[in-house]
């Protein structure tokens, strides 16, 4: 008993020096390691909700080219497509513009969409294109895009599309001779509720803003303009907050 | 075996392991001493090095020493460092710091430095906590997912030219600079938020010269990586935008943080 005594005051000993010891050779270490890094910081930058969209076609999926089957002389040919953002309310306003070329003397115009309805529409000057519409979810079925071929007015603020100017080619820019046309400060409207139809869904306007890509390949007298090679139609669009 | 070589044994036991503990660190004491090797008095009682050998990181050349161990509030700041005018993808803009060697020896020093995207833990903006979306806790698991996208998306290089940008940063391998004469080395670093997955992933597509490219591209590409650029790892310019959004929706106000190590 009283050897164990002796031999645990020797370890009490033992581990007290070795823990001044350690004490000792760790600090001036520790500050070492310490006074090597140093560090600085820029000042602050504002992060910006980033104002993404994408151009869809009529079954809401993401289009980078239109492929124009059944584009023919003589007649009038749409596409119909929307403008989507990728998260809901991070866009207020975008531009839209289409940009040609005009080799063949094609006209083509931007009109907005009014309305979608599961029904014919019916009046004076309402135009339409049909659509089976398929939605990723399984959610579909024939769709009338309502539209006119005039742009809404300005003043009616229901109708939220916002003003559009036709613009000239920017003096700036290094582009091939062509057309250029603007549509600014289209907006999407506020979030009013979830939508549950397909009709619902393509006339949620805080989601799409649907368009119609109107072609025109005009008849020509001599045949001369037709006799060209091609033309090339941008549909560009880029969104603010 | 008795008590008494159970307790005998043990005490060994410890003891060897504190003279191996002890004998580490002396090493590491030595090591040290013998890399800062300046100016060395004995005073009887141990060893005392004057430090000679702390970097210092300086705003402007002959500037004052900016450099902190740890950061705070009233830290003084790179400037300048934006040179568009909203910061959002396609962002980008430059910065330059001098890391300064004290000891003014004249001979070549080397250190490495590393940036990472920091929101503003000190932000005054009351509407914004920690510089961060109301809402947002930086332990969640949504935030370290942000994190990782910022410190992806934004992407630093140590070299702009007509061709674009070259000589990335890889966040997780430090740079290695080597002064040349000693005295002061001056460090450049260009950023840019990439707003596109093309620009990474396609080839030739112009704004990263292509060899740095393909680079980043591999890096990215990898299992262990590609999670930290895109939602899920998968390989779409629409998980790249969706990566950009929860950027956007969870930081406001954001810093880079350089950190500077003598090599």
């Amino acid at each position: 008993m009283g050897e164990n005594l002796h031999v645990s005051r020797k370890i009490t000993k033992i581990a007290i020096v070795v823990c001044v010891i350690m004490l000792v050779a760790i600090i001036p270490v520790y500050a070492w390691y310490v006074s090597m890094n140093k560090l600085t910081r820029t000042e602050d930058m504002q992060v910006d909700m980033p104002p993404i969209i994408y151009i869809r076609d009529d079954n809401l999926e993401e289009v980078t080219s239109f492929h124009l089957d059944g584009l023919k002389i003589g007649e009038e040919y749409n596409e119909v497509f929307c403008v989507s953002p990728a998260l809901i309310g991070s866009v207020k306003n975008f531009f839209l513009g289409v940009i040609y070329t005009e080799n063949l003397g094609m006209e083509i115009n931007i009109y907005p969409v009014d309305a979608v309805t599961d029904t014919i529409p019916t009046g004076d000057g309402v135009l339409y294109e049909e659509r089976e519409v398929t939605l990723s979810g399984g959610m579909g079925g024939t769709c009338y895009f309502q539209y006119g071929k005039t742009w809404p007015d300005n003043s009616d603020n229901s109708i939220t599309y916002g003003g559009w100017t036709e613009t000239e080619k920017p003096a700036d820019a290094n582009l091939n001779y062509g057309v250029y046309k603007s549509y600014n400060g289209m907006k999407f409207t506020e979030v009013q509720s979830v939508p549950d139809t397909v009709i619902e869904k393509l006339n949620d306007t805080s989601r799409y803003r649907f368009f119609i890509l109107n072609i025109t390949w005009p008849l020509s007298d001599t045949g001369e303009d037709n006799a060209k090679e091609a033309d090339i139609v941008y549909i560009v669009t880029k969104g603010n907050q | 075996m008795t008590r008494r070589n159970v307790i005998k044994s043990f005490i060994g036991v410890l003891l060897s392991a504190c003279l191996a503990v002890f004998a580490m660190l002396c090493a590491m004491n030595v090591f040290g001493w013998f890399s800062m090797s300046h100016d060395v008095t004995g005073n009887g009682m141990g060893i005392q090095s004057k430090d000679y050998r702390v970097l210092d990181i300086l705003k402007i050349v002959d500037g004052p020493n900016i450099g902190v161990e740890v950061a705070t509030k009233d830290m003084d700041k790179l400037e300048d460092v934006m040179q568009s005018e909203k910061f959002i993808p396609s962002a980008f803009g430059k910065f330059t710091f001098y890391v300064h060697d004290s000891s003014s020896s004249g001979e070549q020093y080397s250190f490495i430095y590393s940036i990472s995207v920091k929101n503003n833990e000190f932000c005054d903006d009351e509407n914004f906590p920690n510089g961060l979306h109301p809402g947002v806790n930086t332990g969640s698991e949504d935030f370290i997912k942000a994190e990782q996208y910022i410190n992806s998306h934004i992407m630093f290089f140590e070299k702009k030219d007509e061709n674009g940008y070259s000589e990335w940063i890889c966040p997780d391998k430090p740079t290695r600079c080597t002064s040349e004469t000693g005295g002061t080395k001056e460090v450049t670093v260009y950023w840019i938020w990439m707003d596109q997955y093309e620009q990474i992933f396609e080839e030739n597509s112009g704004l990263i010269q292509e060899d740095t490219r393909k680079e980043i591209a591999e890096y990215y590409s990898k299992e262990e990586n590609i999670e930290k650029l895109l939602v899920n790892g998968e390989k779409s310019s629409e998980v790249y935008n969706v990566a950009d959004t929860v950027i956007g929706m969870t930081y406001k106000y954001v810093c880079f943080e350089i950190k500077v190590t003598r090599d």
